[in-house]
């Protein structure tokens, strides 16, 4: 494995990223995205290891700092619904010419999803996206999943805070479970790419999202895959990965690239597919 | 690619891929635009998290200091983001290591004789331990800049137990829901989890037996101490350090730092907002940081001269 930081310019600014390279002849690049505040490793190393594990499998992969982060210069406003795409396609681009290849497979969570969902909707060459999604899936639902019922239950909340309180635990006791809506990124991203949600959190929650998932699958005729792969963590919580947690997402994360890019070593499922998977 | 000047910044940056504590890892040199360094520094980053959560103090302050004439060097230890080594290897002997081979590598790649240490809490400790060892050893460290440094090794031990019971209580949902005791947990397991960081019962010993000021016997270099609190009072420990270092013939300064947001120094500084933006928590804490250190250190070795 031979890794590679650059500062790839980007206007006025320059994006510090790590490309990893395998020793054999390359399949194709990964590009691993993490959420707000994480450096481009990640935190414990996550894309670290995740891009050294791939390069086992012949597959590339960049990681970067996100404007104004990290080793990066430069000022942004970074938010979900004003993420730093265009920075992110230049460093790719930038990758994708300099090793040779077109196709290329792209996973993160939480700001690093919106983005690899947005790179499969838009960009040329994006063949799959794989989403952690911790706990709450609501960095892919429309506003955040938040019903009518919990919107008000959060204004009595500020005003009356002890009401407010009895207000959400009702609407917990009494599951009340609205539909899921996605936010229209992900039918855009199924339309073009293989899909998959590698999901963080309790069996129940994981059933409506997969349900909820297939439903989308079906109603946009989808003819790539379209999955949810499970690793029970009870109620995690945002990107916060317990010591057990990280090798197996690493390892879901490097199988659903390794399925997905051309040349899989392993056999991928072929055709459209709403499986359920439990990635213990 | 591996390098690039932003003349509004003043500054140049180039990435190094140098050999540290023993494995490949990153480096980032920042150097002044149009003149050679007259100083280097070398930033000794935190343990565990506070790697990630003050490295946005960090490289500002690096670009800071870069820009008036210095050449500083920020590096990934051992065990940390694209370093070779994996993480459940992080040992204090680690982090000293690293930092000891990283004085050699500023040294070379910016040609300078003059070199001084950063570090925050735990790469405080780091920073002022690596500086008298290499006094020992007849290497000179100039100066040492220190952020709310670790003092006592025992604190700050129980302190990421408190927060690895924490994290087992957010995670209450799973199997082994109930919150144990975390010295019961290194007894047994022999690794305890601090937010996903792996504490060894080996470091967890290793790091409690720290007294810094048992630690530093020989430095006699120009000194910065920084506390970071939200009343004027100086805590005890940061001034016996203070005094310690005068005591062996330094030149120690003590400055406190106040902010209501004080408490929060070493935790994540960005907070997601509801709106879907980041919020800054820390902003009005590292600007005085950076502001007080710059101002220190150029008193604190020799300056270059303009561009």
């Amino acid at each position: 494995v031979n890794e590679y930081p650059l500062f790839v310019p980007f206007e006025d600014q320059h994006l510090a990223a790590v490309v990893t390279v395998p020793e054999v002849r390359i399949r194709g690049l990964a590009v691993l995205l993490q959420g707000l505040g994480a450096p481009r490793s990640h935190r414990y190393g996550l894309w670290t290891w995740t891009a050294r594990t791939l390069a086992d499998r012949g597959i590339a992969s960049v990681r970067l700092d996100y404007p104004e982060l990290g080793d990066s210069t430069g000022v942004a406003r970074l938010a979900m619904d004003d993420t730093p795409l265009p920075h992110t396609v230049a460093v790719i681009d930038t990758v994708r010419e300099a090793l040779g290849v077109r196709e290329f497979a792209t996973t993160g969570n939480c700001l690093g999803a919106k983005i690899s969902l947005e790179l499969a909707a838009g960009v040329d060459g994006c063949v799959s996206v794989g989403c952690i999604i911790p706990g709450s899936p609501k960095t892919v639902l429309v506003g955040e999943g938040r019903t009518a019922p919990h919107r008000a239950a959060r204004r009595v909340s500020r005003r009356m805070p002890r009401l407010g309180s009895f207000g959400r635990q009702a609407l917990r006791s009494h599951k009340i479970q609205p539909r899921m809506h996605f936010i229209p990124e992900v039918a855009d991203a199924m339309r073009n790419a293989d899909l998959m949600f590698l999901h963080l959190g309790s069996e129940e929650r994981h059933h409506r999202l997969e349900r909820a998932l297939a439903t989308l699958a079906t109603d946009e005729q989808a003819s790539h895959r379209v999955e949810t792969w499970f690793i029970p963590a009870g109620n995690t919580s945002g990107m916060r990965l317990d010591l057990d947690l990280q090798p197996k997402v690493i390892g879901s994360l490097v199988r659903w690239i390794d399925e997905t890019l051309p040349g899989a070593a392993t056999t991928a499922s072929m055709g459209p597919q709403r499986a359920t998977e439990v990635a213990s | 690619m591996r390098a690039f000047e932003e003349p509004a910044l003043g500054i140049a940056e180039r990435f190094l891929t140098p050999t540290l504590g023993g494995g490949k890892t990153v480096a980032i040199l920042s150097t002044p635009i149009g003149r050679e360094p007259a100083a280097g520094w070398v930033l000794c980053h935190s343990y565990g998290l506070e790697q990630i959560n003050l490295y946005a103090l960090e490289v500002p302050l690096a670009r800071t200091i870069a820009a008036a004439g210095n050449a500083v060097l920020r590096f990934h230890a051992q065990g940390y983001g694209d370093s070779a080594i994996p993480h459940e290897e992080v040992s204090l002997a680690s982090h000293l290591s690293s930092a000891i081979d990283a004085v050699d590598v500023i040294r070379t790649e910016a040609g300078i004789s003059e070199v001084g240490l950063f570090g925050a809490r735990f790469g405080g400790a780091v920073a002022a331990t690596a500086a008298d060892r290499l006094t020992q050893d007849g290497v000179g460290i100039s100066a040492l800049a220190l952020w709310e440094p670790m003092v006592r090794g025992r604190s700050y031990m129980q302190g990421l137990a408190r927060m690895s019971v924490l994290s087992e209580l957010i995670s209450s949902g799973r199997e082994s829901g109930t919150a144990r005791d975390p010295a019961e947990i290194l007894r047994e397991s022999g690794v305890l989890d601090v937010q996903g960081f792996p504490l060894r019962q080996e470091t967890f010993e290793e790091v409690s037996a720290v007294d810094l000021l048992q630690e530093l016997r020989v430095f006699q270099g120009r000194s910065l101490v920084v506390q970071v609190s939200k009343g004027e009072r100086v805590r005890p420990d940061l001034q016996r350090l203070m005094e310690h270092l005068q005591g062996l013939g330094g030149d120690a300064t003590l400055e406190v730092v106040t902010d209501p947001k004080a408490d929060r120094f070493g935790r994540p500084r960005y907070r997601g907002m509801a709106n879907g933006t980041k919020a800054d928590t820390q902003q009005s804490v590292a600007d005085a940081i950076i502001s007080m250190t710059a101002t220190w250190c150029a008193g604190a070795l020799p300056q270059g001269g303009g561009p």
